[in-house]
């Protein structure tokens, strides 16, 4: 059996910022995550780090947290932010009076808000709509969450702490009280493993319910999906707000080589049962032309979806989808449920995941009578100590200066070189090709993966991390998974692209074909 | 003549195989043609063989027999098995007329390996990859290039063992010329090996390592159109056979059939412009003329048929819209196929069954001239492979049998319009030089 002081469920950036901010206490800690880390809502956002400008005038906590936030993680975690900054702008679209709410409510909650010309606004991005009235200028930014999962895991490590993927939770021991182990399933391997703890910290976000559920202290999450389409161009450099109450497809997010346009908010039963309605497509590129004109005729590459982790207490249990506060809560089971060492981290943004993994073990901290100060909000994470984001020209920098066949790029749209993916390859997190593609953008540009899914499943294999037969599967599952997200948006050129894709896949490398496989 | 205005007999728009051997059999009965295309064809990401029909069974000719009698909509239903037999008796010839052999036969499928070790089903293949037949069962050296990204002998050679039970290893070449070069391409290989002491080197290491095998296979990269010698040459070097293995684009066997058909037209006095925009204009049941922009200025043309030679879905003939429109994109034809976005992709992209996508198509008459909205046939326009519907040219591993039916045939309706048809022309012509 194994042994550990705390057990933090869940492997999104919640989940890894308590892991580290545990193990910097000095805690035993393990997380489990019944898929890879960062496949849940952290890596099926939009990339917004927030101003908290969105918020100011109608979820003023929120707004606070997101602006306190986004100041430290500026500080912490620069190599997974891009300081592009945010412009809310006034549409024709837009209610003209929300305007001055809004700079008023920014000021009240200390978002920082520059109004400027709108002439200025238009020489900063040239393809917004000519018709805006109003600008303001925010501390927006874009945040690459794997990489921050990343470097909070890496951290943790440092300090002690352990990461287990794929493995997914089944059951409690539950004695006197207290939860004495927790059951897990080795997803890959088979097989079960319980272990034993002192204590559990339930950050499985949208999932928080199922997890409750299982150690008999019930939470009432309203999961929230949210859906978003990628544009095959970074058609801006600054993050896009319109300026009104929060609504669909209103926030533009440059994102590496793309752009990202967010999102719906549809209340879901059940957070694994959703799918991408056309609708939801349709909508994303008739509100990106009000903020864009001929945006809709642009290029798409895909589309996804979230489920935020939304949670009302009994207070507001009747609110619905974007009338949910975005603010988090740390539920204590032992007086909610009777539960004296099991505590839940509801609700919250991807921004705010630092502080909500403070307050979490905070309350650990408080219920154990120790007195262990968090120091997550100064100790910058693993690569972001000298402050510095790699962009896309960084990257083509690297491929330039660097000599010898390890330059080689891999993948051309983001410029991943091979030296990167056979790093990647060799971790022994690294299960398949969609786990590579969350460490180094693999297959996120425009090509959909149609060069590059063939070079990393080589790459793999020869690496003998993989037999022939799991380098098939794992080559067909990136091909497939790939196209859930590019169906609902096939047309265009990204039908063009993909009846070259299928060239490539079926006729020249047979890859439909295998037999005696498997 | 108005100013600005030329006027030709036939028309092709579009530079994949069909429209090229379309204006290959137009122009070597004596029509003055005009090939124009927007971009370089298709042929730049294909095999470079020829693909019948890959379900598995081993009679191709007989395939596309059962497959006339039903599916009627089926291009090779349209077309007719005596099309695909001159089709792809003129694209032989072409080819050998240039140095570079096809071989195989209508009547036998060859079954070839693939760079990720798996099969495929083809037909006709050039003389520089028959070797590696997977008929043939000798023991079989799988050599890449150790700083080239798009083929990967290792992985292929572990998979072609258990899929094919050939004794197959893959190896790499660390070639000291090859030291330093950055993100090498297929093309900028098969230029190196149009070099004859690029080719010793290649040579001499895969002497080394050849152990018993009996065969060498290399990537499709063994030189541009002069890949015969080159593959000769290698065999000497090597003592044992060569054989070439279809990769990632740029497809350098597919360039060569491009680079060998383009040339054969402007020997026949082709003209070909490729980088193009066009717009056609049809009056009543009458294409009258079609309008080419460039830089700067627009150039009408007339001429007294044309050939839609576009490529459908994939080629941009054919451009799908989120509303569900789907437009023809020369002559603003009505197209076939569902208006509804959501009808046109399967829940698996590597579905065994066709994709609705590929299926989108113009609806022709019995002569392949698309029909107007009032199902009129427009009488001087001829269609061409992907832009009719009914087919999926990968799942049914068909494109250029497909390619080079229709293409003949409608070479064939064009001619009798044009009053040229002279029945022995297609086939035994000889090449001008």
């Amino acid at each position: 059996m194994y042994q550990t002081d705390v057990v933090v469920i869940g492997g999104g950036a919640t989940g890894a910022g308590v892991l580290r901010d545990a193990a910097m206490r000095g805690f035993k800690t393990l997380l489990v995550e019944r898929n890879d880390l960062g496949t849940g809502t952290s890596g099926r956002y939009h990339g917004l780090l927030h101003s908290g400008g969105r918020y100011v005038v109608k979820d003023s906590i929120s707004a606070r947290e997101c602006i306190e936030e986004n100041r430290i993680l500026r500080r912490i975690a620069s190599a997974a932010i891009e300081d592009t900054g945010g412009l809310f702008v006034t549409t024709p679209d837009d209610d003209p009076t929300y305007a001055d709410h809004f700079a008023a409510a920014c000021r009240d909650t200390g978002v920082t808000c520059e109004e400027i010309p709108v002439a200025e606004a238009l020489q900063r991005e040239p393809l917004l709509n000519p018709a805006i009235t109003r600008a303001f200028l925010v501390p927006d930014g874009s945040c690459e969450p794997w990489a921050l999962i990343d470097a909070n895991v890496q951290s943790a490590r440092d300090y002690g702490g352990e990461a287990w993927p794929y493995h997914r939770v089944t059951g409690f021991e539950c004695e006197g009280g207290r939860l004495t182990a927790v059951h897990v399933e080795d997803v890959r391997n088979g097989g079960a493993k319980t272990i034993a703890c002192d204590f559990v910290i339930n950050a499985a976000g949208a999932w928080a319910g199922q997890v409750g559920e299982l150690a008999g202290a019930p939470i009432d999450m309203k999961p929230g999906k949210g859906t978003m389409v990628v544009m095959n161009h970074r058609i801006v450099n600054t993050v896009i707000n319109r300026c009104h109450l929060p609504g669909d497809g209103d926030i533009l997010v440059p994102v590496g080589s793309v752009s990202i346009i967010g999102t719906t908010s549809i209340n879901v039963p059940d957070p694994d049962g959703y799918g991408i309605e056309p609708w939801e497509i349709d909508k994303m590129l008739s509100e990106g032309e009000k903020l864009i004109p001929g945006f809709a005729g642009t290029r798409s590459l895909r589309a996804y979806a979230g489920v935020r982790p939304l949670y009302s207490d009994q207070s507001a249990k009747s609110a619905q989808g974007r009338d949910v506060t975005r603010s988090y809560s740390v539920l204590d089971h032992a007086r909610r449920d009777g539960i004296d060492n099991f505590i839940s981290i509801v609700g919250g943004k991807l921004t705010t995941y630092r502080m909500m993994a403070q307050a979490g073990v905070d309350m650990l901290c408080g219920t154990l009578g120790l007195t262990r100060p968090c120091r997550t909000a100064w100790e910058p994470l693993p690569g972001s100590e000298n402050g510095v984001y790699e962009s896309m020209a960084h990257r083509l920098a690297h491929v330039e200066e660097e000599g010898g066949n390890e330059i080689e790029l891999v993948c051309e749209c983001e410029f991943v070189r091979r030296t990167q993916v056979e790093q990647v390859a060799r971790s022994k997190d690294t299960h398949d090709l969609n786990d590579i593609r969350r460490e180094l953008r693999l297959g996120m540009g425009p090509c959909q993966g149609g060069f590059c899914t063939y070079r990393a499943a080589g790459v793999l294999h020869d690496l003998r991390h993989l037999s022939p037969d799991a380098t098939n599967v794992a080559l067909t599952r990136f091909l497939e998974e790939r196209w859930k997200g590019i169906r609902p948006v096939l047309w265009g050129d990204d039908l063009r692209q993909i009846r070259l894709d299928e060239e490539i896949y079926l006729n020249l490398l047979g890859a439909d074909r295998f037999r005696g496989a498997e | 003549m108005v100013d600005g205005v030329r006027h030709y007999d036939a028309i092709v728009i579009g530079a994949g195989l069909s429209g090229l051997v379309a204006a290959g059999l137009l122009a070597e009965a004596g029509a003055r043609v005009y090939l124009i295309a927007k971009g370089g064809g298709f042929l730049h990401f294909t095999s470079g063989c020829v693909d019948v029909w890959g379900d598995g069974t081993p009679n191709p000719r007989a395939s596309v027999t059962r497959v006339s009698r039903e599916l009627p909509n089926h291009p090779y239903a349209r077309a007719g098995t005596e099309s695909l037999e001159k089709g792809v008796a003129f694209f032989s010839h072409v080819m050998a007329d240039a140095g570079y052999p096809f071989e195989g036969s209508l009547d036998r499928i060859r079954l070839m390996p693939t760079a990720i070790g798996s099969v495929r089903a083809t037909c006709l293949t050039p003389a520089t990859m028959s070797a590696g037949d997977l008929v043939d069962t000798a023991p079989t050296l799988i050599a890449g290039f150790s700083n080239y990204r798009d083929f990967y002998p290792p992985y292929l050679a572990a998979n072609l063992r258990r899929q094919a039970s050939i004794n197959v290893t893959g190896a790499y070449l660390d070639l000291p010329h090859l030291h330093g070069r950055k993100h090498l391409l297929s093309t900028d290989l098969a230029h190196d090996f149009g070099n004859a002491q690029f080719r010793e080197e290649v040579g001499r290491n895969v002497r080394r390592i050849l152990g018993g095998a009996e065969r060498v296979g290399f990537p499709a990269v063994l030189g541009g159109e002069r890949a015969q010698e080159v593959s000769t040459h290698l065999q000497t070097l090597i003592q044992s056979s060569v054989f070439e293995i279809s990769t990632l684009p740029p497809s350098v066997p597919g360039i060569r059939l491009h680079t060998i058909l383009r040339r054969s037209l402007t020997r026949r006095r082709v003209r070909v412009e490729i980088g193009f925009w066009t717009g056609g204009r049809i009056v009543g049941t009458r294409a009258e003329s079609l309008v080419v922009r460039s830089a700067g200025h627009e150039t009408t043309y007339t001429a007294d048929c044309f050939v839609l030679a576009t490529g459908g879905t994939g080629g941009g003939g054919i451009r799908a819209f989120p509303d569900g429109r789907l437009q023809e994109t020369v002559f603003d034809l009505p197209v076939r196929g569902p208006n509804d976005r959501n009808a046109w992709a399967r829940a698996e992209f590597l579905s065994a069954d066709p994709q609705p996508y590929s299926e989108i198509g113009l609806g022709v008459d019995a002569r392949l001239r698309p029909l107007d909205r009032s199902d009129r046939a427009i009488e001087n326009v001829f269609v061409t492979a992907s832009n009719l519907p009914g087919w999926d040219p990968v799942r049914e591993r068909s494109g250029e049998g497909v390619a080079l039916a229709t293409g003949w045939r409608v070479a064939r309706e064009a001619l009798d319009l044009l009053g040229l048809r002279s029945e022995s022309t297609p086939v035994t012509a000889r090449a001008q030089s």
